[in-house]
């Protein structure tokens, strides 16, 4: 233990005497450590920020939705959404055939329906929906209860609120369950209060289509679709079973469908497991990039050790040859010249840590990406550095340790 | 303690021009001797005493060390042997400038694998027997050329070698010092360490018990000193 204390001791010395050109290596191997570290927090961060967002719509969530985007003109002139309660009911009815744990109506109300209370209006999204659309859409009740099947199957006129419309409709102060509001001029009775949901920059996808998932009214459907006096469903909202499923239950749903609408109709069906693909794809992107960088600073570190340990190799010729006829083995020599490799890249595996870090902490501020820390990366950064400096002082160590002993003393 | 048999050393190669440096070379030294090598022209003191310092190789003839054959060592035992039984004393000190006088003497010790203690402890009564007790932090750059020089023995002395080997030690002093490292040596002599020592100066050998003149690669003769 003492014997590398004196070595590493030594090997500082040896590099404070030429500190200005060891500053240089050092400075490769922290930008690149802390290149690092800064790929390593924003991918950590992004993977959890995806992830957390994604919940909050249900990471099981499938969508099935009339497809428009059909090439077939004659399609496309058929009107209507193409999917009916009879669709809804099969589907329902066959749910654990298909793998479906729930699934649920929705249907929209127009948008030029308003919502009141007293004097006070909101242009909310109204939306009806089936018993298990909250359970579904990862929707939390924060006071008063969820519908019921009674509530769909008999059309009681119950809503639930989102945040943002409790704030606009209500009067501050009072308990919003049990109020009545009037929508499209029908009185409803307000049974419960959804919780506030994410909406950062990925509650454009999904159900909520853009929209902001905070000011929406929920309706049974059965309701929405009296008041319109018809049977149409605008899409449906499945929960699979199980998420590595979800693409095959999603395809077999919308087989379902076109089975039952020979007239042709295109469908649409979306999963929630595509949608964390595509972004797990596009932060690996970016963290490949970063890891390139990374990568190529580390490079360019480990060639600055290479060249300052060949210098000093040179220039040190003569101390090599005292060493050698003091009685140093080849391995003392070698070992001295590694460690002062491995120290170059160790301080700068050190402050690469301290600026990635830090470029870390500033970057979840800029981005709002959670801040993850992670042991585990600190240790992969410090022995990427160390081994690093190793690889590169290697061949220039051990051209010191070969060196004849004579040679070497008689050098100037 | 040293015996070499018709020691013979060429550089060069057939294709450039061959350079016989050491020639037919006989020499035997027993332990507890003080040997001084001389000669005018520069023509291989250097190298054989390199060659005693199991630091160069030869080209025909035989060494022994001890009773060991040294060409049949490795690098690694020769290096050991050379850490255990040899110092060395250079004309130009050769002492390491980025370390202190004392991590200079430890540095033997190192490589021994001593203990920090037990290393730091020895140096220090090494350099305070050779005078150097408050010198102990200063870098080679900041010692006189006598003083670095007892650095340099005391680094020399550091494993409790029985051989030092010394290529003109008083080289580079002036000739008061030079005579204070003379007087060094034969108080080391009489401690039981044996020497071989290479000088110009007529002075300075005659400090030693033996002289060994040569000339032009070859030993002329064994001359007895006072
Ligand atoms: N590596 C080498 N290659 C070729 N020639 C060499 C080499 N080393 C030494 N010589 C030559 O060998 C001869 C003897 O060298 P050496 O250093 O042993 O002499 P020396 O007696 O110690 O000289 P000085 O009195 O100047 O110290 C010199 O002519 C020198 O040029
Ligand atoms: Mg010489």
């Amino acid at each position: 233990m003492s014997r590398w204390l004196s070595n590493v001791a030594q090997a500082l010395q040896a590099l404070n005497v030429h500190r200005r050109r060891a500053a240089l290596s050092v400075l490769g191997i922290t930008i690149g450590i802390a290149a690092v570290m800064a790929v390593g927090t924003i991918s950590r961060g992004g993977n959890h920020l995806i992830y957390r967002e994604l919940e909050t719509f249900g990471l099981n969530s499938v969508w099935l939705y009339r497809n428009w985007n059909t090439q077939d003109v004659s399609l496309r002139e058929k009107r209507g959404s193409g999917i009916e309660n009879a669709d809804y009911d099969g589907l329902n009815r066959d749910r654990e055939q298909l793998g479906i744990r729930h699934i649920s109506p929705i249907v929209d109300a127009p948008h030029n329906w308003i919502s009141k209370q007293g004097n006070r209006e909101a242009n909310a999204q109204i939306i009806g929906v089936g018993r298990d659309y909250t359970t579904i859409a990862n929707d939390k009740l924060i006071a008063g209860r969820l519908f019921n099947q009674n509530d769909i199957d008999t059309r009681q006129a119950v809503v639930m609120l989102a945040p943002q419309i409790v704030s606009i409709l209500i009067e501050p102060g009072t308990d919003p369950i049990g109020q009545q509001i009037y929508i499209d001029g029908k009185r409803f009775l307000v049974v419960g209060l959804l919780a506030e949901k994410s909406r950062d920059f990925l509650a454009s996808i999904g159900s909520s289509g853009g929209q902001n998932a905070n000011d929406r009214i929920l309706l049974p459907y059965t309701v929405i679709q009296r008041m319109l006096g018809h049977k149409e469903i605008r899409n449906l909202q499945l929960e699979v079973e199980e998420f590595d499923e979800a693409e095959t239950v999603a395809q077999n749903a919308r087989q379902r469908l076109l089975d039952n609408h020979p007239k042709g109709f295109d469908y649409r069906a979306e999963t929630m497991a595509s949608y964390i693909e595509t972004t797990n794809r596009i932060l690996n992107g970016v963290a490949i990039i970063g890891i390139v960088s990374a990568s190529i600073s580390l490079l360019v570190g480990g060639m600055g050790i290479m060249n300052v340990m060949g210098t000093a190799v040179l220039e040190r010729t003569r101390e090599i040859g005292v060493r050698k006829a003091i009685g140093a083995r080849e391995k003392d020599i070698m070992t001295q010249f590694l460690m002062e490799a491995g120290l170059i890249s160790a301080i700068g595996g050190l402050m690469g840590l301290l600026v990635g870090t830090v470029a870390s902490i500033v970057l979840a501020k800029v981005t709002g990406f959670p801040l993850i820390p992670s042991p585990m990366q600190v240790m992969l950064a410090l022995v990427i550095s160390i081994v690093v400096g190793l690889l590169s002082g290697f061949f220039p160590a051990r051209r010191a340790a070969r060196m004849k002993p004579v040679k070497a003393l008689r050098s100037e | 303690m040293i015996s070499i048999k018709g020691l013979s050393k060429a550089y060069g190669s057939i294709d450039t021009s061959l350079l016989i440096v050491l020639k037919n070379i006989h020499l035997h030294i027993e332990a507890g001797e003080f040997v001084a090598i001389m000669d005018p022209s520069g023509s291989g003191k250097s190298t054989l005493l390199n060659i005693i310092g199991a630091l160069d190789t030869f080209d025909a003839g035989s060494y022994h060390f001890n009773g060991q054959n040294v060409p049949e060592l490795n690098r690694d035992a020769l290096a050991e042997l050379r850490l255990n039984n040899i110092g060395f004393v250079f004309q130009s000190f050769n002492l390491i400038p980025q370390l202190s006088a004392l991590a200079n003497v430890e540095l033997p010790m190192l490589y021994t694998r001593l203990k920090k203690t037990t290393r730091q402890k020895a140096a220090v009564k090494q350099l305070t027997t050779l005078g150097l007790a408050d010198r102990l932090d200063h870098k080679p750059g900041e010692l006189s050329g006598g003083q670095q020089q007892r650095v340099a023995i005391a680094r020399a002395l550091a494993n409790d070698p029985a051989l030092i080997i010394a290529d003109e030690p008083t080289g580079s002093l002036d000739t008061e010092t030079g005579i204070e490292i003379m007087q060094l040596f034969q108080s080391l002599n009489r401690q039981g360490k044996t020497i071989v020592m290479v000088t110009h100066e007529e002075d300075i050998a005659a400090y030693a018990s033996r002289i060994v003149r040569m000339r032009d690669g070859k030993i002329l003769k064994n001359v007895s000193a006072a």
